[in-house]
């Protein structure tokens, strides 16, 4: 596209125009930044192609605000993601019915890193940008109800947080009085609070410890019974 | 004489006037476009079940059930039910029918295994129905077919619809015929309801008010009755009268058929009966013409392998069953070489009610045609109502043994008629009567379907020209048509589609009969045939729409005909918005079908066409009465809705450590875009946020934010309507002092139109992103369940 200024728009009106632009979403070409796009394929633990997988980005160097771009995988695990020239970028894969929960949270993050990192300039195309994801998580689903009358309580909100120090940590509200979570395989707390109710740290039902320690494909279920604040 | 000269006249003269230009008018328009893809079916699959195909085993009648799929597109499983004449049932396995394909159940092969538990219940007559499911009734088609070889006798029963719950004041009337004073008569009578009904049956004299003769009939829920009707003919005197059943059941809760028989000669013949039910829209009395296509006359074709003696006689009977004088018109048609030519027979008036004889051989004989003509087609014409006269035509030898029934339809313009059943082979064979009843020249094709695949025989006839054709010689033939397909010698069965040649949906003007016959044991059967029509229901795509103001959308209109093709109607609809300040739509030559969204609020989008040929003649019949007359409207309507992004619902506010070097966290918040109502959007939405441009975060680099335009397709957690803001400081660098971060003072989501303009959907507020802490309209720790309005 060509933009003819006239002589009467100053400098710090293009200096503006061309900032916007930059930081618009995603772009195909605007003033002289164009969008970048990332190929390559999503795949399973064993090899095989991850299809219907999220795939999205996470900028390292830059503040955001608003949609970040995002792809969905083919039959293939093919994805092709177009997206703002970000700078320092990671691509991460997530399919949350599957296991594969969010890793831009660093609580969901595996032992072993599986996000790639890539450089996204003005018009770069990168391919074989592929992603291979670890063994699926363990998973742990939660009702939240009232203790005693049984009655489900629909605005709890969950923390979940590392117990090593690391200060990572998760907070999410709770829909509709459920929750369903895939955890790596690390000691996780959950603490479950909810406005007239008392904070509830949740026990693991089979090991009595106040921490989750999943194994991959574990399933484990609780009932978090809320005691009322008075 | 010079009377009869002066009425024929006039009555050709009507005929031509009334029946025929609208008919071209018709053919001269371009045919809608047949679609490929699969659109939905006009209606959601439902249990159907076609009832009361009659059967007798008693003597050595034997009954084969011939069934048909009407469906050129689907396969379907059809599961007939064998009810023995108290009601029992006997399920029978079911069949599945292929595309267009036949089979044949013998019906007396089914009740040799009749159960132990059963046995009790066995009779020598019964009924057979037939249960399918799919999105329409009518998608099969039956008949019951009951020979008794030994006897030379023989019958042919239609299946019916299902009784309808609406209970009224019902008549079947009937005309019957005799050879002669030892001709009887039989009449079976199913109750097809749940409750006891009761039947005044009434035999009537040529004259309704000369004689009568009544009795009562009372059946169980379920039962069968054949009633032997000889002795009450006797006590009438004349060659010919009426019959007349009267209850007060639900509409369909009665069903009937019979026959006339000399089982010592071997005469058998139809006895016609029809009930007579106002129509759903009183139409109004034209010049009807009603017509027997293919009366044999003479000496057979010594092909059709007959014995040397026998001569064809052809006879006709008529009975008024309406309630005004009728004065008819008897003519014939024949060929002549390769000419069509007309004649006038006889004129005759009939009161309400009475029945008469027509002497077609004496007014045949009195003309002196060539002996060489070996079949007329007759014509009655008249004013008044299809339905307003019974007849019963066909030919016969002089002992009455060999009886080529036809059964009289009305010739009007129609769609493809699909021929439910033929058959060739040992001894057997199928005879097609083809008559182009119009003034111009027509070319169809006859399609016939069997198990190795199919057969297109191109016909063209002349105006008023018509065409005989054996089975046996067709297969005989053995000529490839123009794809190279013949139809295999082992070939023994299958159905028929006769149509225009450029599709079934093409008017044509062809009266047809189709009659089986085996020659060794002078048994005949008239085939029935049903009428390819349209559903009355379209199906429309994208319908319901969900736009946005100023968006279009095209909406497209498809009628569906009964064997499962569909075509567009977009063009020849006639379109309508029940609210046009919320979206208006094309209609005529003016984009046709085009939505433009207005404002918000729903609309209900209406499309019909009219003059069509809804389907009619579900229920295989040998006078399907096809065409024209069956003109109506076709349409449907679909609603709309123009949703205006209007709020922004939170369902989801999640705060999480960032997956990076060093601390930093990020709020990720899942809006639903509410319409005008507070619903969800249901449509794809370009939204933009609207937050300064030219801020700095931790690294002293731009935030990233989302002021362009884009359309809410790739960011759809969970629906249309979702999308995430993503709010981080990202990760600070080593050497960045920390806390750190940014601030929009008013975070805004907006709408962009498709005019190009923006407006609020949400007015978020003031949003402080530090790579500690993340506060959202003040808020830190979740906002689920609050909704911000513009």
């Amino acid at each position: 596209v060509k933009i003819r200024f006239s002589k009467d728009i100053t400098w710090k009106v293009a200096v503006l125009l061309a900032m916007s632009c930059f930081m618009g979403s995603v772009c195909d070409t605007c003033l002289g930044q164009q969008a970048a796009t990332v190929r390559g394929y999503v795949l399973s633990a064993d090899g095989r192609p991850v299809a219907n997988a999220n795939v999205k980005v996470l900028p390292l160097e830059v503040g955001f605000s608003g949609r970040l771009p995002s792809a969905i995988t083919d039959g293939s695990g093919l994805y092709t993601l177009v997206s703002e020239p970000f700078g320092r970028t990671r691509i991460v894969a997530t399919k949350e019915d599957a296991g594969y929960p969010d890793t831009r949270y660093a609580i969901f993050a595996p032992e072993r890193e599986n996000m790639p990192e890539v450089m996204l300039t003005s018009g770069a195309h990168l391919d074989d940008i592929n992603i291979r994801l670890p063994v699926p998580d363990g998973s742990i689903e939660g009702r939240v109800v009232s203790q005693g009358t049984g009655k489900v309580i629909l605005n709890a909100r969950v923390l979940l947080e590392r117990v090593d120090n690391t200060q990572v940590s998760e907070s999410t509200d709770v829909r509709n009085g459920t929750f369903l979570f895939h955890l790596p395989k690390r000691k996780i707390e959950i603490t479950i609070t909810a406005p007239g109710f008392l904070p509830l740290k949740v026990i693991d039902p089979d090991t009595g410890r106040p921490y989750l320690e999943l194994e991959s494909y574990d399933h484990k279920q609780i009932t978090a019974e809320m005691k009322p604040a008075s | 004489m010079r009377h009869r000269r002066v009425l024929c006249l006039t009555l050709l003269l009507l005929q031509t006037i009334f029946l025929l230009p609208p008919l071209i008018a018709q053919q001269e328009s371009a045919l809608p476009q047949r679609v490929t893809t699969k659109n939905k079916w006009p209606g959601p699959i439902a249990a159907h079940t076609a009832v009361a195909g009659f059967w007798r085993t008693d003597h050595t009648f034997a009954s084969e059930l011939h069934l048909k799929n009407n469906l050129e597109v689907s396969s379907i499983e059809v599961s007939p039910v064998l009810r023995m004449g108290d009601g029992t049932q006997f399920p029978l396995h079911p069949i599945v029918l292929e595309p267009s394909g036949v089979a044949v159940v013998d019906i007396n092969h089914e009740l040799a295994a009749l159960p132990a538990e059963l046995q009790a219940h066995r009779s020598e007559y019964g009924i057979v129905d037939v249960r399918y499911s799919w999105h329409w009734e009518g998608a099969i088609t039956a008949e019951v077919q009951s020979v008794d070889a030994n006897r030379s006798l023989s019958y042919t029963s239609s299946l019916y619809p299902e009784a309808q719950a609406t209970i009224k004041p019902q008549v079947i009337e009937g005309l019957w015929w005799r050879l002669n004073e030892k001709t009887g008569a039989f009449l079976r009578v199913t109750n097809t309801t749940v409750s006891p009904q009761k039947v005044n049956l009434a035999v009537l004299g040529a004259r309704p008010t000369s004689s009568s003769k009544s009795k009562h009939v009372s059946l169980a829920p379920g039962e069968t009755r054949m009633l032997d009707l000889s002795d009450l003919m006797r006590q009438i005197s004349g060659g010919s009268g009426g019959l007349r059943l009267t209850f007060t059941a639900p509409l369909g809760g009665i069903v009937a058929d019979g026959g006339m028989e000399d089982a010592a000669e071997g005469f058998s013949a139809t006895l016609n009966l029809t009930p007579t039910r106002e129509p759903r829209r009183p139409k109004p009395e034209t010049m009807v013409r009603m017509a027997s296509v293919g009366v044999m006359l003479g000496k057979p074709d010594p092909s059709d392998q007959f014995p040397q003696q026998i001569r064809f006689h052809p006879y006709t009977y008529l009975r008024n069953v309406s309630t005004a004088k009728r004065m008819i018109s008897v003519g014939a048609n024949y060929m002549y070489g390769t000419n069509a030519r007309s004649v006038h027979l006889a004129d005759l008036v009939l009161e309400p009610g009475s029945s008469s004889k027509v002497d077609v051989e004496a007014a045949l004989t009195a003309l002196k045609l060539h002996p060489a003509i070996g079949y007329i087609n007759l014509t009655y014409t008249f004013q008044g109502r299809p339905t307003d006269l019974l007849i019963a035509s066909g030919s016969l030898d002089g002992a009455g043994t060999y009886v080529f029934e036809v059964g009289a339809a009305f010739t009007a313009t129609s769609m493809a008629k699909s021929i439910c059943y033929w058959n060739s082979g040992n001894g057997m064979d199928t005879m097609l009567t083809i008559w182009n009843h119009g003034l111009r020249d027509e070319d169809l094709v006859l399609t016939f379907n069997h198990a190795q695949g199919s057969y297109k025989y191109p016909i063209h006839l002349k105006a008023q020209a018509s065409e005989m054709l054996s089975m046996r010689d067709l297969i005989a033939r053995s000529k490839p048509d123009a794809d190279g397909n013949t139809l295999p010698p082992n070939v023994e069965e299958g159905s028929a589609l006769l149509s225009g040649v450029k599709d079934e949906i093409e008017p044509m003007d062809a009266t047809i009969s189709v009659s089986g016959f085996d020659v060794n044991h002078a048994t005949c059967f008239q085939r029935c045939y049903n009428c390819t029509g349209y559903l009355i229901n379209f199906t429309f795509s994208s319908l319901p729409f969900d736009i946005q103001p100023n968006q279009s959308v095209q909406v497209h209109s498809f009628a569906t005909i009964s064997g499962g093709a569909q075509y567009d109607f977009t063009s020849r609809s006639d379109w309508s918005s029940s609210q046009t300040g919320v979206a208006t739509i094309g209609t005529g030559s003016s984009s046709p079908g085009l939505v433009n969204a207005v404002s918000g609020g729903t609309t209900t989008i209406t499309a019909y066409s009219s003059a069509m040929y809804p389907l009619a003649g579900q229920y295989c019949s040998t006078t399907n009465p096809c065409g024209s007359d069956n003109m109506d409207f076709i349409g449907g309507e679909g609603g709309g809705t123009v949703g205006v992004p209007s709020a922004l619902l939170v369902t989801a506010d999640s705060t999480a450590t960032l997956n990076c070097s060093s601390y930093s966290s990020i709020r990720t918040i899942t809006y639903s875009i509410l319409d005008q109502t507070g619903r969800p959007m249901s449509s794809v939405v370009s939204i933009r946020e609207n937050v300064p441009t030219t801020v700095s975060s931790c690294n002293n680099t731009l935030v990233s934010n989302g002021a362009q335009c884009l359309l809410n397709t790739a960011y759809q957690p969970g629906g249309l309507s979702n999308f995430d803001d993503a709010l981080s400081a990202g990760c600070p660098a080593a050497n960045v002092t920390t806390p750190c971060g940014f601030t929009f003072q008013n975070q805004q989501w907006q709408w962009c139109q498709p005019n190009g303009t923006q407006s609020v959907m949400g007015t978020i507020g003031k949003d402080t992103v530090n790579n500690d802490l993340i506060t959202v309209d003040g808020n830190s720790i979740g906002l689920t369940g609050v909704t911000f309005h513009p």
